[in-house]
């Protein structure tokens, strides 16, 4: 054993070790000698055997070394079995790292009377995994500020289809991990209002775990807000090749399809109204000989023959047929309109007065209708038209749902940086699904039995609107009544052009 | 009294019926197929009053109504307008009144409304004279 060894001797012995060594006695009286140490460990340190050999460590070792290892040699020799442990030395201004492990070396009586130290020196792998470290935390960081700088949602899901926080140290911004949906699966997200579109697409991509890109459907945030997002994946797995859920990007295109959907809107629209127009106006001239033609033959035949009576129904049916163009027109933006200021909040109310005579009177209108000082350029006819054309549909829609509430409002707001008043009309009918809502302004769109409703009365209201400068919408869902709001250009305080009037006429 | 109305209208029919119902009236009636016809025909006679329809091919009538005033500057001028597909109708009527048109009618219009229409817009010419 090596216990019996001289010094020279156990030199030789620790010279065939393939590792730098040393081996220290451990003195009667509690303290460490060096016994010999190999040439390995001569190159590693610069501490030569010679130099070391029978001194004890705080007398060749910088004080702070020697104080290091004397504990961890008197931890050896306390627990009486070896011991692993990591050390360093600073060398010429470089810190060296080393694994040591301590071996407790015992003689015939079983008394611990040396110690061998194998040491490897681990500086390099250290300092590569620093390197490595820092590396990785700026690439981390990198990638945070530009995950940060984009408006998409990056997510991640567990093996179950959870979403969960992107970020294991949970340093993100919002826009890296979206708290709120931590722990919902997509479906748990999808507004169930609303179409599925691709959700289905979507996890049947993730039962097969296979790559989706740019799939697409409405979310629903805790706010009750709906949007709707594109959403990118792929499948990600654990070191043992283990499925470990999905790492992707979102993106919401609630505005972007909304707008797209708001242009497609107009287009047809502008389409609809171009064709209107040009039909109106062929028309317009093939009716005015039948109206022309049957008045004047009318009094050329006997008064109150057969052949009267019927050409007074064709002067009749061909001024219908100029009250169905008219619509028509109207809807377009192509009527006959002259526009002059009058008091809105005036218009309406009387307008309501009007419609109210012409509903059932089982019927209940609530009015909240503003007194607007404001005028704005429109036909109190047109008013008439666009309050009555509302209010019987909300009494007809009332009728089909068994509701018995209408209400008007009017109220001044801003749009777009102008005045304007919402003339809102609200029922408590069944409400609309989204292709009803998309079709309610269409000429001839109807959802009443045929020969019950013209099917223009809504695009007529459009018209008008349009005509006004203003817009019409609708708010509505399945279950939950309609609500048109009818937006009107505002021109000025009426007793602003009182005013005017009076100081141009002094 | 009978007056010569000039009448530029592209549509056979409507001319023929916005004719008849002139003549009927006692008024003597020169037709033009469109507004071009219709300025030979202001160039080569006088006229008391024209009606004149806007949506026509080659010159159209607001066309008319600008080179008109060169011919006859105090002509009263009645549009016929059935709505283009171009331009909305209150956009042409003010587009005719700014061009000198004395009433717009729509069309179809019965004959009591073109009549009226025509002795408003000759007994205008009168009194202003």
């Amino acid at each position: 054993m090596l216990t019996n060894l001289s010094a020279s001797a156990t030199r030789e012995v620790i010279e065939v070790i393939g590792a730098p060594v040393f081996v220290v006695s451990v003195e009667a009286e509690g303290g460490f000698r060096f016994v010999a140490v190999n040439a390995r460990l001569e190159r590693r340190t610069g501490l030569s055997d010679a130099a070391l050999r029978g001194r004890a460590p705080h007398e060749v070792l910088p004080p702070d070394l020697a104080d290091r290892l004397c504990a961890r040699l008197t931890q050896c020799v306390e627990h009486a079995r070896p011991l692993d442990y990591e050390g360093h030395m600073d060398r010429e201004g470089e810190r060296q790292h080393f694994e040591v492990t301590l071996t407790p070396l015992v003689d015939g009586a079983a008394a611990i009377t040396g110690i061998m130290a194998v040491v490897q020196d681990v500086t390099e792998v250290r300092r590569a995994e620093k390197r490595l470290s820092g590396t990785l935390a700026r690439e981390r960081e990198l990638f945070r500020r530009l995950a940060g700088l984009s408006s998409d949602w990056f997510w991640m899901t567990d093996a179950m289809g959870r979403l969960s926080p992107f970020d294991p140290d949970g340093s993100s911004d919002s826009s890296v991990v979206d708290m709120e949906t931590a722990g919902q699966t997509w479906r748990s997200l999808w507004d169930p209002r609303l179409p599925l579109e691709d959700l289905p697409a979507l996890e049947a991509a993730v039962a097969g775990r296979r790559s989706f890109r740019d799939l697409i459907y409405p979310q629903r945030l805790k706010d009750g807000r709906a949007r709707v997002v594109r959403v990118s994946g792929v499948p990600r797995f654990d070191p043992d090749g283990g499925f470990a859920g999905y790492v992707g990007v979102c993106t919401d295109i609630t505005e972007r399809r909304n707008d797209q959907r708001a242009q497609a809107e107009r287009q047809k629209r502008e389409a609809l109204g171009q064709l209107a127009g040009g039909l109106a106006h062929e028309l317009n001239n093939l009716l005015q000989p039948v109206v022309s033609l049957s008045g004047r033959a009318g009094r050329l035949v006997e008064p109150a023959g057969a052949a009267a009576e019927m050409l007074a129904d064709i002067n009749a049916a061909a001024k219908a047929a100029r009250d169905v163009v008219r619509g028509v027109m109207n809807f377009s933006g192509r009527g006959v309109a002259d526009s002059k200021p009058v008091v809105l909040s005036a218009a309406v109310r009387q307008a309501v007065d009007m419609a109210a005579g012409m509903l059932p009177s089982d019927l209940y209108i609530e009015r909240a209708i503003e007194d607007l000082p404001d005028t704005a350029e429109v036909q109190s006819a047109d008013v008439a038209q666009v309050v009555v054309n509302l209010l019987t549909n909300a009494a007809d829609a009332v009728r089909q749902g068994g509701g018995s509430m209408l209400t008007v409002s009017l109220a001044a707001a801003a749009q777009n940086g102008r005045r304007v008043a919402v003339l809102r009309v609200r029922d408590d009918g069944p409400g609309m699904d989204a292709a009803t809502r998309e079709s309610v302004f269409d000429p001839f769109f109807t959802t009443k039995p045929v020969g019950q409703g013209s099917g223009l009365g809504l695009s007529v209201v459009h018209g008008i609107a349009r005509g006004w400068g203003g817009d019409v919408k609708v708010i509505s869902a399945p279950g939950d009544g309609a609500a048109f709001e009818v937006i009107v250009p505002l021109v000025a305080d009426a007793r602003d052009m009182e005013r005017q009037a009076r100081d141009m006429a002094g | 009294m009978t007056t010569t109305i000039l009448l530029v209208e592209d549509q056979p029919l409507v001319r023929k019926a916005v004719r008849g119902a002139l003549e009927d009236a006692g008024h003597t009636v020169v037709e033009a197929a469109d507004g071009a016809d219709g300025l030979d025909a202001a160039r080569a006679a006088p006229f008391a009053l024209a009606i004149v329809d806007i949506w026509m091919p080659r010159v159209d009538g607001i066309e008319f109504l600008k080179e008109v005033r060169a011919i006859h500057p105090g002509l009263p001028v009645i549009v016929i307008s059935g709505g283009g597909p171009s331009a909305p109708l209150e956009v042409k009527a003010h587009l005719a009144q700014a061009h000198g048109a004395t009433e717009v009618l729509f069309k179809p219009f019965e004959d009591e409304e073109l009549l009226a229409a025509v002795d408003r817009a000759l007994s205008g010419g009168e009194a202003g004279d």
